[in-house]
Order: C-alpha cells, then sequence, then structure tokens
C-alpha cells in the first residue's frame, strides 16, 4: 500500500490532530506557526495530502471552495477570490504564510486565487477570532499555509501537468534535496487560462448564450527554500516565494465586458531560525514582503482610462521562545514588529506605518483529568492608534470518553488599513480600529476509540461575535461622488456548525464520509438605516457541504458537494441571490514503479452542470473536466 | 391627494425641456394607452458594477409604488447604471450608462420598442424633433440618433464629458462637466445641422442647464473640488444666464466661498424660480434676483442625490440614496411652504426623475 493509503486514513479536513482532539499531553514542539497551543479552544482543519495533491494545479480558492465550508467569495475562475468567516468581512481573515502575516496593509486582504496549493505542504484553517495569537485583523477566522522542511534524506523530483476546460495549461515542478544536514527545496508553477466559459445570460432579452470574455490570466511562481540544519537544536531556513499573474478583469454581465487589465507582482521572503532550548525554543523570523499592483482599465480608447499603481512593502522581526516550567505549565512569550511602507499612486505621498506587539501565553494542564487551559494577552502599539489589549483564555477537556468540549473567550481587532486612512479622495484618517469579542463553545462526540466499529465523530460548534466599530465604505452626504470609510456598524454574527465525519475499512476499500451544515446570522444592530437588524450582504444563513472518498488499492474516487444558500445582495436585505449547489467528482490512481511514481487525476467541475453566482451578475462555469499527470521521482 | 376627474387624459410630459423655448411643431395629442402613461417614473441606477438598475412607477393618485417596471414587461434587466430617462412622442427612452444602451419602451406599456446600442457611458438624452435625437457620450460626443431605425447616424464631437443638454430655438447647449477630470465648456450644437457652433467657455464642473419663461439659458457651475474635502485649487461655483442668441453672459452669480460647492439646477412650473442643492440644503432662486440666498429654502442634513419637481402638484422630489446598496427613498416637499409632504421608497440609487402629467380635457 502506498503513503497515500495511509494519509487517507487521517481526516480530510478535521480538527487539528483528529487523533488527540483534546491534546491531553504537552509536547514542546517546534512549530513554524503559533496554531496549535496557543488556539487551544477553536476549532482548526487541516487538509490531508491526498486532498492536497488533487488539487496541486488549483489555486486556494479552488481548494477552499470545493473542499471546505468557508465562504469563498469570487467573481469567477481566476478572478478576485476572498474568505469571509462566519459572518465577517474579507479584512477579518488572517493569512500566515509560515507564520508570517501576507496580508497587504492597503487593504489587509489576500486575493487566493493567486496561490498555488503546489506551493505548501500544510494548509489550515483555523475558525474563530484570534488576535491574541495572531495579532491584527484576526477576527473571522485566518488561513495557515506552510512549508516544512524535512531533515532527512531524501531526493525528489516532481513534475505535473494539467490541462482543463476553457483553455487552462498548467505546469507545477518541484524538487527537493535533503540529507540530515540540509534541505533545499524548490517549486515552480506556471499557468495560462483563457476562462472563457460560456454560461446564458438571464439580464438580457432572450437571455442569450454569451462567453465569459477578458478573463484570461497568465502567470508564473517560484518559491525556493534552503534550510541548514546544526544538529545542536539549531536550525536556520530561508524561503523565497516570488510570483507573478497577468490577467485580465472581466465585467458583469450586466455590463459590457471590460478591458480592465491587472498585473500582481510579489515577492516574499523570509528567514527563520529556531533554537531548541532545554524543554523549549526560541523562534526568531524576519520578513520582507513587496506586493506590487498594476491595475489598468479602458473606458474609451480616445478620452478615458484608468491607470492605478499599487506598491507595499514590509518588513516584519518576531521573536518567540516557549518552555515548559513545570510538568503542568508552559510559558510562552514573543515580541513583534513590522513596518509598512506604501507607494500608492492615489494617496497624496508615500506613506508609512509602524506596527508592534508584545505577547504572552500559558497553558495549563489540569493534573490528573484530561483538561487544559490556555490563556494568551497581546498589546499592540501603531504609529496611527491606540490598539486595545487583547487576552483570551481556551479549554479543551474531556467529559467522558466519548465526549470532550472546548471553550475559547477571545477579544480581537482589525486596524484601519492604508487605503481606509489615506486614499484621496475620501480616506479617512480619524477611523478607529474595530473590537470584537469573540465567545464559542463546541461539543465533540466521537468513538474513536472503537476503531474496529468504523470511526465516527460529530462536532457541534456554537459561537458568538460582536463587532463594534465596524468600518463602511459609505457615500459622504454633501458629495455622494466620494466615498469615506466610517466606523458605523456594530456587527453580531452568531451561529451553529455542525460536522460529522465517520471512515470505515470494508475488505481493502477504505470510505471517508464528512458532512457540514453551517448557520450564520450576521446582522448590523446599528440603527443607521433599513440595514439595521438585517443580514449581511453575502452571507448565507444556510450553507454546508458534503465530501465522500472511497479508496480501493491505489486508485480514489472522491466526490464533493457544495451547498450556499440564498444570499442578500443589498443592505436592506430586499433582493438576494438564491441559493445554489454544485459538486465535484474528481479520479485519482497512483502507479508505482521501483522509484517512480505516476498519479493521474481526473476532475469534473460542477458535475451537476448548475448554473449560479457567487457574486451577483458573476457567472461560474458549468461543467469542466480537468486531466492532470504528476510525475515523481525519489531517491 | 388631489383627485382628478378626469374625461380624458392627454400628456403633456417633461415639461422641462420644453418651456421657454417654444417648440416649432405641437406634439401629436396621444391617446393613453397602459398604465404606466400618467405618474411619476423614477429611474434608479442600481448598485455600482453588479446589478440592474430599474424604473419604479409612482401614481399620484393612489400613492403607490411599483417597482421595475421594465423588467415586470419585458423579463430582462435594465442593465448596469440607469443614468437617465426621458419621455418623447410615446416613448420612454433610458439610458443605461454601463451597458452601452438606451432601452426605449412604449410610454403606456413599458414595452421594449427598441434598444439603441453601442454608445460609450451614455449620459443624457434629447429628442430634436420626430425624426432624430441627441445622446451625449463619455467618448467625448453626441450621437445622433435616428428615431425610426435607432440607429446611429453620426456624432458630434463635443468637450470632455458631456452631459445635460438643453434646447433652445434651434441650438442644443450641451454641458461639458468633465467626466472623471474638470471641464468649463459648453457646446453649442446646430440641432438642423448637426455642426458645432460654438464652445462657451464658463467655470468649472456646468452640472444644470436649463432654459427659463423669457428664452435664457440658466447654467450651474459647481466649481472645482468637493464639499468636505478642500484641496489647494478649488474654484467658487457660479449661477449663469446666458444668452442664447449671442452667447453673451448676462448674469454671473459668484458662490461666497470655494468650500461649498453649488450642484443641479432645476425650474419650478412656470419657469421663473429655480432650485439647487448645497451642503446644508435645497436654495431657491428668482430668476429676477441678482443675489443668491443666504439660507437654504430647505434645510437637509441628509444626503441629497437627485432633485426634481412635480409640474402638476408642485411638489418638489429629493432623492436619498442611503449608503448606495439599499433601496433608497424619495421625499416629497411642498414647495411653497417647504414643508415635506411624504416619502416613497425607491429602488437602489433613485437619481432621475420623470413627470408624466395628466390633463383634465373639459367636455
Amino acid at each position: 500500500m502506498s503513503m497515500m493509503i495511509a494519509s487517507l486514513i487521517k481526516p480530510t479536513y478535521s480538527q487539528n490532530n483528529q487523533e488527540d482532539t483534546v491534546r491531553f499531553l504537552l509536547p514542546v514542539t517546534i512549530q513554524s506557526t503559533s496554531i496549535n497551543d496557543n488556539t487551544l479552544g477553536l476549532k482548526v482543519y487541516k487538509f490531508d495530502s491526498l486532498t492536497l495533491l488533487s488539487y496541486r494545479s488549483a489555486t486556494l480558492d479552488d481548494l477552499l471552495r470545493n473542499q471546505s465550508p468557508i465562504e469563498v467569495i469570487s467573481y469567477g475562475p481566476g478572478s478576485l477570490s476572498t474568505i469571509s468567516f462566519r459572518g465577517t468581512s474579507s479584512n477579518h481573515t488572517g493569512l500566515f504564510w509560515n507564520g508570517i502575516s501576507i496580508n497587504p496593509p492597503n487593504n489587509g486582504m489576500t486575493d487566493i486565487s493567486l496561490l498555488p496549493v503546489a506551493f505548501f505542504s500544510d494548509v489550515e484553517v483555523q475558525f474563530g477570532g484570534s488576535s491574541p495569537v495572531f495579532g491584527n485583523g484576526n477576527i473571522g477566522g485566518s488561513i495557515h499555509l506552510n512549508n516544512e522542511l524535512e531533515y532527512k534524506h531524501k531526493n525528489q523530483v516532481g513534475l505535473g501537468i494539467s490541462v482543463g476546460s476553457f483553455h487552462d495549461y498548467r505546469t507545477n515542478f518541484s524538487a527537493t534535496f535533503s540529507n540530515e544536514q540540509w534541505n533545499s527545496s524548490t517549486a515552480l508553477f506556471f499557468i495560462q487560462a483563457k476562462n472563457d466559459f460560456p454560461y446564458q445570460n438571464p439580464t438580457k432579452p432572450g437571455q442569450p448564450d454569451e462567453k465569459v470574455q477578458n478573463a484570461a490570466r497568465k502567470g508564473v511562481g517560484l518559491l525556493q527554500s534552503i534550510g541548514y540544519n546544526f544538529n545542536n537544536g539549531n536550525l536556520i531556513d530561508f524561503n523565497v516565494w516570488l510570483q507573478q499573474m497577468d490577467r485580465e478583469i472581466p465585467s458583469s454581465m450586466i455590463s459590457v465586458p471590460s478591458q480592465a487589465d491587472q498585473f500582481d507582482r510579489s515577492l516574499r521572503a523570509l528567514l527563520k531560525w529556531t533554537r531548541s532550548i532545554n524543554q523549549g525554543y526560541l523562534l526568531v523570523k524576519t520578513s520582507y514582503l513587496d506586493d506590487f499592483l498594476h491595475y489598468t482599465n479602458v473606458i474609451d480608447a480616445a478620452t478615458l482610462s484608468i491607470d492605478s499603481k499599487i506598491h507595499t512593502k514590509s518588513y516584519i522581526a518576531e521573536g518567540e521562545l516557549k518552555k515548559q516550567i513545570t510538568e503542568n505549565l508552559k510559558l510562552g512569550g514573543g515580541v513583534h514588529a513590522k513596518t509598512d511602507q506604501a507607494i500608492v499612486g492615489a494617496y497624496d505621498e508615500n506613506k508609512n506605518q509602524l506596527q508592534s506587539s508584545i505577547f504572552i501565553a500559558a497553558t495549563w494542564q489540569i493534573p490528573k483529568i484530561n483538561w487544559t487551559a490556555n490563556m494568551n494577552i497581546r498589546q499592540g502599539w501603531s504609529s496611527d492608534f491606540k490598539v486595545p489589549l487583547t487576552p483570551s483564555v481556551g479549554f479543551e477537556g474531556e467529559l467522558k470518553k466519548w465526549l470532550a468540549v472546548k471553550v475559547s473567550i477571545s477579544k480581537n481587532f482589525r486596524l484601519p488599513t492604508m487605503n481606509e486612512r489615506y486614499w484621496v479622495p475620501g480616506g479617512n484618517i480619524e477611523l478607529q480600529p474595530e473590537i470584537s469579542w469573540n465567545e464559542e463553545v463546541s461539543l465533540i462526540i466521537s468513538n474513536s476509540k472503537a476503531e474496529k466499529a468504523g470511526e465516527c465523530e460529530l462536532i457541534l460548534t456554537l459561537y458568538n461575535s460582536n463587532i463594534d466599530d465596524w468600518i463602511l465604505w459609505l457615500p459622504n452626504n454633501d458629495t455622494p461622488d466620494i466615498w469615506s470609510p466610517v466606523n458605523i456598524q456594530k456587527v453580531w454574527a452568531r451561529g451553529l456548525e455542525i460536522q460529522g465525519e465517520t471512515k470505515h475499512h470494508i475488505g481493502n476499500m477504505n470510505i471517508q464520509a464528512s458532512a457540514s451544515y453551517a448557520y450564520t446570522k450576521s446582522t448590523n444592530e446599528e440603527k443607521i438605516n433599513e440595514s439595521y437588524k438585517k443580514q449581511l450582504m453575502y452571507v448565507p444563513e444556510h450553507s454546508g457541504n458534503i465530501l465522500i472518498r472511497c479508496g480501493i488499492k491505489n486508485s480514489f474516487i472522491s466526490y464533493s458537494h457544495v451547498f450556499t444558500g440564498d444570499r442578500y445582495v443589498l443592505r436592506d436585505n430586499s433582493e438576494f441571490l438564491p441559493a445554489h449547489n454544485y459538486g465535484k467528482l474528481s479520479l485519482t490512481h497512483q502507479i508505482t514503479l521501483n522509484k517512480y511514481q505516476i498519479s493521474l487525476l481526473f476532475d469534473i467541475g460542477n458535475l451537476w452542470n448548475k448554473s449560479y453566482q457567487i457574486v451577483q451578475n458573476y457567472p461560474m462555469p458549468g461543467r469542466s473536466y480537468k486531466a492532470s499527470i504528476i510525475f515523481k521521482f525519489s531517491n | 391627494m388631489k383627485k382628478i376627474q378626469s374625461v380624458a387624459v392627454i400628456v403633456l410630459t417633461s415639461l422641462f425641456f420644453y418651456y421657454g423655448c417654444k417648440k416649432e411643431e405641437d406634439q401629436p395629442q396621444p391617446t393613453p394607452q397602459g398604465k404606466y402613461e400618467t405618474g411619476v417614473l423614477i429611474s434608479n441606477e442600481g448598485p455600482y458594477q453588479t446589478g440592474s438598475g430599474s424604473v419604479s412607477y409612482f401614481d399620484r393618485l393612489t400613492g403607490k409604488i411599483e417597482e421595475k417596471i421594465f423588467e415586470k414587461a419585458n423579463g430582462y434587466k435594465l442593465g448596469n447604471i440607469v443614468q437617465s430617462i426621458e419621455y418623447f412622442s410615446d416613448r420612454i427612452f433610458i439610458v443605461v450608462n454601463n451597458s452601452n444602451k438606451v432601452e426605449v419602451v412604449n410610454s403606456g406599456t413599458f414595452e421594449s420598442i427598441a434598444t439603441i446600442e453601442n454608445i460609450t457611458s451614455p449620459r443624457y438624452f434629447l429628442a430634436i424633433n420626430d425624426q432624430k435625437a441627441y445622446i451625449t457620450s463619455w467618448a467625448n460626443e453626441v450621437s445622433v440618433i435616428d428615431l425610426t431605425s435607432y440607429e446611429i447616424t453620426k456624432t458630434i464631437p463635443t468637450q470632455t464629458g458631456p452631459e445635460k443638454m438643453t434646447k433652445c430655438g434651434n441650438k442644443v447647449f450641451v454641458l461639458n462637466q468633465g467626466g472623471f477630470s474638470v471641464d468649463s465648456t459648453i457646446t453649442v450644437i446646430d440641432a438642423d445641422s448637426d455642426n458645432v457652433l460654438e464652445t462657451i467657455y464658463v467655470y468649472p464642473k456646468p452640472t444644470g442647464i436649463q432654459a427659463d419663461s423669457n428664452g435664457k439659458v440658466w447654467v450651474m457651475c459647481s466649481g472645482k473640488g468637493w464639499n468636505g474635502f478642500p484641496q489647494t485649487g478649488d474654484s467658487e461655483g457660479h449661477l449663469l444666464c446666458i444668452n442664447p442668441d449671442d452667447y453673451s453672459i448676462e448674469k454671473d452669480i459668484a458662490f461666497p466661498t470655494s468650500t461649498n460647492h453649488p450642484d443641479k439646477l432645476i425650474f419650478n412650473g412656470s419657469v421663473d424660480r429655480l432650485f439647487y442643492i448645497m451642503p446644508d440644503g435645497i436654495y431657491d432662486f428668482p430668476i429676477e434676483s441678482d443675489n443668491l440666498n443666504n439660507a437654504p429654502f430647505l434645510a437637509i442634513n441628509k444626503m441629497t442625490y437627485q432633485i426634481g419637481i412635480d409640474p402638476m402638484e408642485g411638489y418638489l422630489y429629493l432623492s436619498d440614496p442611503v449608503d448606495f446598496a439599499q433601496n433608497g427613498w424619495v421625499f416629497r416637499y411642498n414647495q411653497a411652504s417647504g414643508a415635506m409632504v411624504d416619502s416613497i421608497q425607491a429602488g437602489v440609487i433613485p437619481g432621475g426623475f420623470l413627470f408624466r402629467t395628466p390633463i383634465l380635457i373639459a367636455n
């Protein structure tokens, strides 16, 4: 049996360390992210390696949209895609690469359609507010992308080629050379797609069949990591992630085809030093992030065009120390400093900002019973705001053999972005940080001990979140043509999440199935207008997904189905986008010949050929096909 | 609300553009048909980029509003950003900016007659005669439309960002507002030959134009800059009265500051008193005056996006799009007293009014 079978037995996306959902033991391990210890009480998903393999040629939007219950707001394949957690906004979502936040300072959100899945060995999704752990902006949840380096003898070269509908061609190349001292990992991707899919246009007379225009993209990326293990407890690694994407920006089906273009170029560099100390570790990171965006739009060739450039640079330094103090108590703490520079055509001059923070964390295992408690406190400073002190407490405990409970309470914040402060015209220098309180409780019911009967697990989560001073861009009373951000809304987001998963072995067949459902109520509680007590735009009350995977020997078949309920497209809830659902079928077959491994993948996207929209009047593709082949040579 | 016991109802409409400068020919008197022949039409721009604009129908007699009447009559959406709406000769012309088209519908039933396509960012429509009409376009031109074939027959170059037009005698005055930048000119076109007669230099951002009862052309220039966002280089607004014959400026009334800019310009039913929007409310101005009022006629502390006057009831209509992402409101005020009459819920971003006027015909 190949190693993929082994990973199949692991959950598709499941709680963090499913095997020990409740962490009875407190091993001090080196973590490139603080996701494990410090997010105690919060819900975390991790995609398994077979899922990552089958999305190897995809960008992150595709993975999250089909395989997780998170709301991905997508303007179409290859177009702007952002994440909204639990009824919050895109800029309430943290995005981390090896533990550093890569959300650019101008708008505080990342377009996940630009992030190639093949670059990461781990993709983790953390639900709920986590500012005390991760800092600014983590109100709804966060995504963690890691490329872990292993120090063991391994030489591996891989090449993946995929061809899909709508002129979609992708190539991935990877090479890892490692031994006990060194690791050099290289990943490359090329993507070229026209995304010229057909759709029926219900906004026009006779509902004509049309094709999406001006939606092509072409990009290339490189991720290079070099690590050295000193074998005395010191590890140093250096990672560079370079990429660029040139794409056309389609207009909605109700407008005339656009001629807009966008060019994104990013350079992300990270130097990391980890040192094992007695019963603990020290982690020091320094990073440089450089994002450049050039948008052009020709409305009329002779007379009217838009040309906008946004260039941001961030320098980040972080240090973290964690140590087991007694058998039951672990303490940690650290510092974080970040300076941002923005060269943005729409600002009246180049702008800088400085943000820093200190944080401490304590984890306490209550003796004799399997209960663990955790506390985090973060105090930040900013060149422009008074940053609130944000604490959190978390708790996980086993009540019965089959029943565990998790609780988390946290205070969270988002600092206004540079666009919100400096955009000319409209930027508002007087904005205050958004502040939220988040509470959640999860019940975990499982029979994972009785493995022979097949594993089952059911998780129920209730959460509540109150976000004050929520910033909205609104037209000015005296000049409606100019919009300004204002701290105006109070948002009350609360909901229920149910997730179940079961795994069975029948003969030589492995079956794994999971289903999730989320009820999300996110309303404006400030009496500003007819939006009072109404659901926020684009937040479905009901959503869910089903994943089924079946494996026999080296062949797998998996099916995913996503359901999204009605979403309002106006703040007074007077108009909505109808519910939609779509399925995806994937077939994988692996052939292993000595040192060679060949994986053949075939996907049918939107299997039932449903017509749907995620953003109003932006079509999504109907049934589509993709075939991939991945060669791997290991020595 | 006024009850009208009409024996027959005929429709004059769009009184705005036909006042003052007398029309050469009488319009044929249409027989009323269809439910939308009388009442007030409100054009709603629709959600920016993603949504469709709409037309709401307000029945003065019942006080009822009907939403999305174009979509109801035709089974498809109107398009993105409905910029303006006009009546001419039994037809309604709806200018849909971001869809580069003008929908032509039957004025009674709202059923589609034609779609005028391929005009870059069309803004306003003006009928010249039974044969042709002008449409301003952000391609910096006026498109001349054949009203039988609904084809573009030619284009007339203007300055930057042509917007509203008014016809006076045989001349059409086109405001060049500047599009995304600032312009300060008026293009005068000979409506017979479609030739440009003159480019009049006025003040930055001409925003409203209309002819008065004496046949003079009034122009409101906002001035450079935005209310609430003062910058160096801002200039004050000007209210101008222009002689349409020799283009001489007969009145040039400057606003007191370059920080508070006037916007829009409309006339009352008798075309001797005009109204405009300032940050603190709606101001009025009798045309014989030489001085601006110091205080608003209607003090308004919320957004006024569009302003209109119903020539029938004499009410002032003020639109409030709220946050541009929900249904907006239209507030009606008594033109004489300034008291609020009522409010009407319109569609998303109510941006244009068209007052259809039933007239009582005596037996």
